[in-house]
């Protein structure tokens, strides 16, 4: 197990690397440049700014620079927004992203599991339909008519919450349940799975005979195993979280740095796209593993080949 | 209650006053009648669209920036935001000599930063010195370059002490101009040529956020990157009597839906612009206002390729598009269809010549008679170029439609990302593209010069010499009619005789604002001094 764990730890850098690497090629194949807009800069504007950003030297070089810059963490000020360096802009915006994520992937996992749970112990019946309909509207209403449609209802018609915004506690609630619903739909449905099968595994069955009470027999043996497929989405669940949630961000009125990597990329911001990429990649590698490596722990099979 | 823009043609008198009592008479209409306004608390909240790129002077180019940069400095002048005509700003009164090349501005006594230091005249010449030099980065340096040398020094040929700029000492600044620029008033207003503060370090890029020493009514007391930003009254602004609020909230949401929602419970005083999705409902509600808008609508000819190579299937376009169905049936959001490229500009009296009628016969009359006529050269197929949007989309549609009707070309509308879209448009990689200009400053040139031959905003491919010397000769001329029947020729090469472009619709302003805001003025530049504005509950 902790040989398996160190050698996925040492693999993460490796993973950066070609990342960073293929972002750099990629980002200058796109065609159109960072100083290109309606008004034609002038020339001498044009050359000062490529020299200030490294731009007027040979793609070798350039690439030597963005490794180094990766590596020290200082990507330099925005092309866009030239009074601002990235890392001021990663350092403002990653906490608000953190926050509005995590609270979002813990709605996405208590109110998934609490369906998929009620889902399965109610199996076949009017429960299981119920919970399985709202789940497949969850994961095919967008979050661009979802998020309006609680601000309608919680900010205008009951005027219980702020409409947007992300400056007092009360004005994430909105956002994160926008942001957690087609995650939960989806953990709900694997759950649903997961409790199903244990639920028919013979030691839940002789638990039950042995007259355990049904909290119990959940909590104590349906549980851990149950949750298996579930932890193994968590890894892309947040990935897709962090990632997605910039239309969200949009809707709300929220600072997160979702925000900042979309404009990075359409403004061809080439320092704010390498500082994001890399953040998020960070992100995801560590998501990712971490999600393997718990799932690896929860399975006594694989912990036990291993031991 | 929807203040209407009321342009009426005024032009500049140059009036002294300081004190509240000697308060000239534009500005006196600016004002409130009595003092029941104390009454409500002055706490301003609008919706600014997006984060601006910078507030820096220099580095702003984009509407959200400039419209704050109004309202934290001032220049030489203002704009009196009713009449658009040019009033005295830091300066108290300038002289100009008879060549009307150069001109001398005292500034007002007693001017302060907001750090309580003195404004001197050297203020300006170290600001309009970074504005042009290349490394700074000034996208808008060209402005300056109707000052004599500017364009020299920046080019790196001259040192900066032979630009037609100079501090005669601290309360007096001298400019001198390459030619008569009547214009200038108006452009001195531009947040280009605001002075900056000498004092603050500006190699630490955080400059404008950490430490923004300003000079006009407001001053930046918080910024909240993509949450919001707050400003607060100027302590040492000139004319601190006349800013009555307290505290203004300037929020960045470009989600036009979210921000209406927010109006609708009262959370916004001021919407710049509406959600068009919603603009059926928005149109009924009673805070809702449009006013025309500085800015044309148009589309570009590549004239080296086929078709457009024939200035006569330009034309026949021009003639034969129906624009009034495009904005009456299709777009529905105010604006208005218009045959000519410069928007009229009732300060200096300026009106362009309508443009070419909506005429169909004459449009098959000149295609027929075009080297695409029957029995010629078969009309080759052709693309039109348009970056990704809705509201673009539905205009190409809508012209694809036209064109294949009534003169059988046939045409498929391409959509490209911005930078993308740009970026064949400067290579001339296209046949025909959507575009559109908005004025910066109360001048036709803002308009006509990007059409010159050696702009880099041209992206046609066209060149007219008599344009170009028409051109020349307006920067030279001192008498306003003669520079102004110029640009009438200008107009009428670009878009009735060699019409490399086809303007389809001139923009309009369109906003929500609450009853309780007074003293804001809707003019055509869209130009907004929060300092008039107050707030009063019936």
């Amino acid at each position: 197990m902790l040989q398996i764990a160190l050698r996925r730890i040492a693999l993460a850098p490796i993973t950066l690397f070609v990342l960073v690497s293929f972002t750099f090629l990629m980002i200058r194949l796109a065609p159109g440049g960072p100083f290109d807009g309606e008004r034609e800069l002038p020339p001498e504007v044009i050359e000062a700014l490529n020299e200030q950003f490294y731009l007027d030297k040979p793609l070798p070089k350039q690439y030597l620079n963005t490794l180094k810059q990766a590596i020290t963490f200082d990507f330099g000020s925005s092309m866009k927004h030239r009074d601002r360096t990235v890392r001021e802009i990663i350092r403002e915006h990653l906490p608000n992203s953190i926050k509005l994520g995590a609270l979002a992937i813990s709605i996405a996992i208590c109110v998934g599991l609490v369906a998929g749970m009620t889902a399965a112990l109610n199996a076949n019946k009017f429960g299981d339909w119920g919970t399985m309909l709202i789940c497949v509207i969850g994961i095919s209403l967008p979050t661009f008519v979802f998020g309006p449609i609680l601000q309608l209802i919680f900010g205008m018609k009951l005027k219980w919450l702020p409409i947007a915004g992300f400056e007092t506690p009360n004005q994430i609630i909105l956002p994160a349940i926008t942001l957690a619903l087609p995650f939960s739909a989806r953990i709900a449905r694997l759950a649903r799975t997961g409790f199903l099968e244990v639920l028919k595994e013979d030691y839940v069955m002789s638990a039950k005979a042995r007259g355990s009470s049904m909290a119990r027999i959940l909590i104590q043996h349906v549980l851990p195993a149950a949750v298996r497929p579930v932890v193994s989405y968590l890894g892309p669940a947040i990935a897709g979280i962090v990632t997605g949630s910039l239309v969200v961000e949009m809707i709300f009125l929220i600072p997160g740095l979702g925000r900042e990597f979309v404009e990075g990329a359409l403004n061809r911001d080439y320092p704010l796209i390498m500082g994001t990429t890399f953040v998020y990649g960070s992100f995801i590698i560590c998501s990712n593993l971490t999600a393997d490596l718990l799932n690896r722990w929860l399975d006594p099979q694989s912990r036990g080949a291993e031991e | 209650m929807i203040h209407k823009a009321l342009l009426s043609i005024c032009y500049l008198t140059a009036c002294v006053s300081t004190a509240l009592a000697e308060r000239p008479q534009w500005e006196q209409d600016l004002l409130p009648e009595d003092d029941d306004w104390k009454k409500t608390e002055q706490v301003f909240r609008f919706n600014n669209g997006t984060e601006p790129e910078s507030l820096d002077i220099h580095l702003a180019t984009d509407s959200a920036s400039i419209r704050l940069l109004l309202s934290l400095y001032e220049g030489l002048t203002v704009l009196d935001p009713l009449s658009l005509s040019p009033q005295p700003g830091l300066a108290a009164s300038w002289e100009v000599s008879d060549d009307q090349k150069t001109w001398t501005f005292k500034l007002r006594a007693g001017l302060k930063w907001s750090d309580g230091s003195t404004i001197t005249a050297k203020d300006f010449t170290y600001a309009w010195q970074r504005a042009l030099t290349p490394a700074t980065g000034c996208s808008y340096a060209n402005m300056l370059f109707f000052i004599e040398n500017a364009e020299a020094f920046f080019k790196g040929d001259l040192p900066f002490d032979k630009v037609g700029v100079k501090a005669i000492n601290d309360q007096e600044l001298q400019i001198k101009l390459k030619g008569p620029t009547p214009y200038l008033l108006d452009i001195l207003s531009f947040p280009t040529f605001f002075p900056l503060n000498r004092k603050v370090d500006r190699s630490d890029v955080a400059w404008s956020k950490k430490n923004h020493i300003s000079n006009g009514p407001f001053i930046l007391k918080d910024w909240k990157v993509r949450a919001r930003m707050t400003l607060i009254p100027n302590p040492h602004y000139r004319d601190r009597e006349i800013v009555k609020l307290k505290e203004i909230h300037v929020l960045p949401l470009d989600n036009m839906n979210t921000a209406y929602q927010m109006f609708l419970k009262g959370e916004l005083d001021w919407l710049p612009t509406i959600p068009q999705a919603r603009f059926e409902e928005v149109q009924r509600h009673p805070d809702y206002y449009v006013a025309p808008y500085f800015g044309t609508y148009f589309i570009r000819f590549n004239v080296e390729q086929p078709p457009f190579d024939d200035v006569k299937v330009r034309q026949a376009l021009a003639y034969g598009t129906n624009k009034k169905q495009i904005t009456g049936e299709i777009l529905r959001g105010g604006q208005f269809p218009v045959g000519n490229f410069c928007p009229k500009i009732p300060a200096i009296g300026y009106e362009a010549p309508a443009g070419l009628p909506y005429d169909l016969n004459k449009a098959k009359q000149l295609i027929a008679a075009s080297k695409y006529g029957p029995g010629k050269v078969p009309m080759p197929n052709v693309s039109y170029l348009y970056n990704t949007s809705e509201a673009h989309k539905i205009v190409a549609e809508a012209l694809t439609q036209q064109w294949k009707e009534k003169f059988g070309i046939s045409m498929i509308a391409q959509n490209m990302e911005w930078k993308v879209f740009l970026k064949e448009m400067k290579n001339l990689n296209f046949q025909v593209c959507r575009s559109s200009w908005i004025g910066d400053y109360g001048d036709p040139s803002t308009f006509y010069d990007i059409f010159l031959s050696y702009s880099g905003n041209n992206r046609t491919g066209w060149a007219n010499k008599e344009y170009d010397k028409l051109a020349e000769k307006a920067s030279q001329e001192s008498n306003t009619q003669k520079r102004l029947n110029y640009f009438k020729r200008m107009e009428v090469i670009l878009t009735q005789e060699d019409c490399p472009i086809l303007p389809i619709y001139r923009y309009v302003s369109q906003g929500m604002i609450t009853e309780d805001v007074f003293g804001l003025e809707m003019n055509f530049r869209n130009l907004v001094y929060l300092k008039y504005i107050w707030l009063e509950k019936e």
